[in-house]
């Protein structure tokens, strides 16, 4: 009997060593900066962690649709709000609710733009795991960021890179080239339901609390998708945004007067907008914001230069990119990981 | 589900959990249970094809045990005469019996993975030979394990033909043999009598037993995780444009593909074992230091060796020793040199099992050459061992010398490379193409100047690998002296033993190749 | 015992048959010259080896081999 004590004991003290050597190294590997050499995930994604405090007004925060969709420069230029986009591939809510934690650190936007799509991501086992992966994301960061044990070895070049550093195309991925959907290999299916899955609720409503509790407006977008929209999702979520007081603009319904025309709007085969697509969708929303919500037009204040220069560039971008897809040099805006081709070798499994 | 995902080890968890809660004499539903569920998981519907093995092998197994009895009966108060009549008649359809077994359960096998094989090398032949057309090609999905637990039911109604143990009476210990999840998706290939029990059993909770079986896994997530998993970006940024590199590039890529694949695939096993260690089930070893091997049949004795072992006992065996076999052995020692008598049958059978090794790996002509690569390395050896004993005693070298063994080992580690690389090629062009530029250009700077550092890998993951490699030879030395490394780690103190296990488990968790940094590198062996 | 150290000589020369106590462990007999022994123990004492029977424990040294043979010249 005594044995098993013991054992039990050891077993425990031994996992909660574990458990703690690997809470404490999480500080240790957590990034110092938001560039690639800093380790960050999705640096491109992480504009927001630069910006200097309090300056920005907007936010979008949502997946691939809004990276791609959703374009931030085109919000300062047409109507001086400062805006950046913290979306990524593939987010699930509770890393949304990650990113709008970070973003609560050091800024106090106005309103928040949140891309519903990401609502509807994925099956069961996808939910689970990626959530998963975002609370140890934010509760035990070792996780996510171990692979930084490198950055202690790192040489100087690297090292002086480690730093934050805003960009000028402020989270979008600005990709202006053409590639039309082929109907008969339309984007794969990722999408299930029609109501918010229970797994996402609750955190959603914690996310919706976070905003309130701020002062800011959120507003819930629906951005033009080719096959992952439906009435019922559009229903699950106009009914949301009755309970719970909130704004929703729909761009799969035609209530915009936006209409997108898949053989040209698209950059890659129907899965995401391209930036001349983004920025008819932009205005939208942009003018929305303009008419509903009492915010600072800033051109011209010359605490926010940086941002016409930042848009010169984002100019720049938008038309170097415009063609057909493929024969451009492009921006990704959410592929992070090191230099060397890295190519998946699969040789076929079984199922 | 892979065995190195989170889920492996929640499933794990889960089933050990249930293991030890439910008494002894239940505890094999529980690995039966899990078994299927896992398989279920990963295969869904194709589960179909190993229950349909299951029920086949136990059928045919009690035939085989029925026509036994029944000769027993029958031959009482018979004459020799009559007794010898009747067992031939018996053994002829004994015979019958389990090659329907055989050929039943290897058809699914031969048909899903080798279809499209066939339909694309005959309709390659019938266009030489000037008849148009093709054949069709499916892409079949493969049931997990298939190509495993196949050879394993064979093994099991080959033993009971032969009359090694009696047929199971109880179709759910076949059904746990076959699908026992920690060696369905890459073996070990377990034998009947000596697993079979051993899963129906239940055993009793021993910590150290345990614990060390959760040690043993963590040194095959090192192996996997730390080690195989960085050499593999290395290697397949080689392989994957294999017309830009030359050199010292492809030098380089082929030894690092031997190291991925040695600690892929043995750090798949220890995972392996070490699960089923925690059930108190011993799997067979795969893997035995197979690099200080002196001849390549040494390396094939420790190397995959279950498979090995099953084409030993179930193919070379069974041919070498069969009546019409040895009535040409004999026929041929009439005719010819004592020397060509030796190893003409023998060359004969080892071809079956090099061209079955070959072919086991894959449905292409490349997997086909890697087993004939080695047979035609065997075959040379033994014929001109004359030749060398003759050469070696002329210059007096001592073939039993320190020197000479270790040329040997080298040798063998040069033969086993250029395996490899036919072996990770896509084709026989690739390889030639690949194997020839091995040469075509003394690039020795590239070691030096950092080029290496260009593909995909920076100098931090290369001295990872290279410690991993010297901790590797390190437990592959103590493992040839006989040292027991857990045993030995268990007998230290609690300071000493813990800061091992500790390392081990940071050294997995903080190097591991996983994360938004790496690729999902799946298992080499689980597509087969 | 002395016609079988014979044979196995003939089959093996140069090996020390009679000191010899792990045939297989050490690699002396692979599987190719065991199928030789094989083949010469079913002709010199007129008994039929299986497969099964080529097991480790039955070729581990001169005396296991003695002692298979002999069971199965029993049968």
């Amino acid at each position: 009997m005594k044995k098993i004590i013991v054992n039990i004991i050891k077993s425990v003290v031994f996992l909660a060593g574990i458990i703690a050597v690997v809470a404490a190294l999480g500080p240790v590997f957590t990034p110092k900066g938001n560039t690639r050499e800093s380790g960050i995930n999705n640096p491109k994604a992480k504009d927001y962690l630069a910006e200097p405090d309090n300056t920005i007004q907007v936010v979008a925060i949502g997946n691939s649709d809004i990276y791609s969709g959703f374009s931030p420069m085109e919000i300062w230029h047409n109507y001086g709000y400062t805006c950046v986009s913290a979306g990524e591939g593939a987010q699930v809510i509770y890393t949304a609710k990650n990113r709008l934690e970070e973003i609560y650190k050091n800024q106090k936007p106005d309103v928040v733009v949140f891309d519903v799509d990401e609502l509807f991501y994925g099956n069961f086992k996808v939910r689970v795991a990626k959530t998963a992966e975002a609370v140890f994301e934010k509760y035990l960061p070792f996780v996510m960021y171990h692979d930084n044990w490198k950055l202690l070895f790192a040489d100087e070049e690297t090292k002086a890179n480690i730093k934050y550093e805003t960009t000028y195309y402020k989270g979008q991925m600005i990709d202006n080239s053409v590639l039309a959907v082929d109907p008969d290999n339309p984007p794969e299916e990722c999408h299930y339901g029609d109501d918010i899955p229970y797994i996402y609720r609750k955190t959603f409503d914690e996310f919706a609390r976070m905003c309130k509790d701020h002062g800011t407006k959120l507003l819930l977008i629906y951005s033009p998708t080719y096959n992952t929209w439906t009435k019922e999702r559009h229903d699950s979520i106009a009914k949301y945004a009755e309970e719970n007081d909130l704004d929703f603009i729909d761009f799969n319904d035609g209530s915009t007067g936006v209409t997108i025309d898949w053989s040209v709007d698209t950059r890659d085969g129907g899965k995401h907008l391209n930036s001349a697509a983004a920025k008819r969708v932009t205005l939208v929303v942009g003018d929305f914001i303009k008419d509903n919500y009492d915010l600072t037009d800033n051109r011209g204040n010359d605490a926010y230069k940086q941002w016409d220069s930042d848009y010169e560039r984002y100019v720049k971008k938008y038309e170097s990119t415009k063609g057909e897809a493929g024969k451009q040099d492009v921006d990704s805006g959410d592929k992070s990981g090191k230099k060397g081709g890295r190519k998946h070798h699969d040789k076929g499994k079984e199922s | 589900m892979s065995y190195t995902s989170s889920e492996y080890f929640v499933f794990l968890l889960l089933a050990v959990v249930c293991y030890y809660i439910i008494p002894k004499k239940g505890r094999w539903v529980v690995l039966l249970l899990a078994s299927y569920a896992f398989y279920f998981y990963s295969s869904r519907k194709y589960i179909i094809f190993i229950i349909g093995s299951v029920i086949t092998i136990y059928l045919i197994g009690l035939w085989l045990n029925r026509i036994d009895v029944d000769f027993k009966e029958a031959k009482k108060g018979l004459d020799k005469e009559a007794k010898k009549a009747l067992k031939a008649k018996v053994s002829r359809k004994k015979r019958l019996v389990v090659w329907l077994g055989i050929v039943i359960n290897f058809i699914p096998l031969v048909f899903l993975k080798y279809f499209n094989f066939f339909s694309y090398e005959l309709t390659r032949v019938g266009n030489y030979m000037g008849i148009g057309g093709k054949l069709p090609i499916h892409h079949f999905l493969l049931p997990l394990g298939i190509s495993f637990y196949t050879l394993a039911a064979v093994s099991y109604i080959s033993d009971v033909y032969r009359g090694k143990y009696a047929a199971t009476r109880n179709p759910f210990k076949l059904a746990l043999f076959l699908g026992f999840f920690p060696h369905i998706v890459e073996g070990p290939i377990g034998r009947f009598d000596l697993l079979g029990e051993q899963l129906y059993e239940g055993h009793s909770f021993d910590y150290a037993r345990v614990t060390q079986g959760i040690q043993l896994m963590f040194w095959g997530l090192f192996k996997k995780l730390v080690v195989a998993d960085r050499a593999a970006i290395f290697v397949d940024t080689v392989f994957n444009d294999y017309t830009n590199y030359s050199g010292m590039y492809v030098v380089v890529a082929m030894l690092l593909y031997t190291l991925q694949l040695y600690a892929e695939f043995s750090g798949c096993m220890d995972i392996v074992m070490g699960s089923a260690e925690i059930f108190g089930v011993k799997l067979d070893k795969n893997f035995e230091r197979p690099f200080i091997s002196k001849t390549v049949s040494e390396f094939w004795r420790r190397w995959h060796m279950t498979l090995g072992g099953w084409f030993r006992d179930y193919v070379f065996y069974p041919i070498s020793l069969s009546k019409s076999f040895t009535k040409f052995s004999k026929k041929v020692k009439a005719k010819c040199s004592p020397f060509v008598a030796r190893i003409l049958p023998a060359a004969m059978a080892m071809f079956v099992v090099w061209f079955g090794t070959g072919i086991w790996h894959g449905a292409s002509l490349k997997y086909i050459m890697y087993g004939l690569y080695y047979y035609i390395i065997m075959v040379a050896g033994m014929l001109t061992e004359p030749l060398w004993c003759r050469i070696f005693d002329k210059l007096k070298v001592d073939r039993k010398g320190k020197v000479y063994r270790a040329l040997q080992v080298v040798r063998t580690f040069i033969f086993v490379n250029i395996g490899m690389l036919l072996f990770r090629t896509d084709n026989m062009g690739s390889f030639f193409h690949m194997f020839r530029s091995m040469f075509s250009n003394l690039n020795l700077s590239v070691l030096t100047d950092g080029s290496l550092l260009n593909m995909g890998i920076d100098k931090m993951d290369i001295t990872v690998i290279i410690i991993g490699l010297i901790f590797i030879i390190i437990a592959g030395v103590l493992g040839e002296r006989g040292c027991n490394i857990r045993e030995a780690v268990a007998g230290k103190n609690i300071v000493v033993r813990w800061i091992l296990y500790y390392a081990l488990v940071l050294a997995v968790l903080i190097l591991g190749a996983y994360g938004f940094n790496y690729p999902d590198i799946g298992f080499i062996y689980a597509q087969f | 015992m002395e016609e079988l150290l014979e044979l196995l000589e003939g089959v093996k020369p140069g090996v020390d048959f009679k000191n010899e106590k792990d045939l297989i462990g050490t690699g002396i007999l692979d599987s190719i010259s065991i199928v030789e022994i094989v083949g010469e123990l079913n002709d010199e004492f007129d008994i039929e080896i299986s497969p099964i029977d080529i097991v480790p424990e039955n070729f581990k040294n001169v005396d296991a081999i003695y002692a298979l043979v002999q069971r199965l010249q029993e049968d």
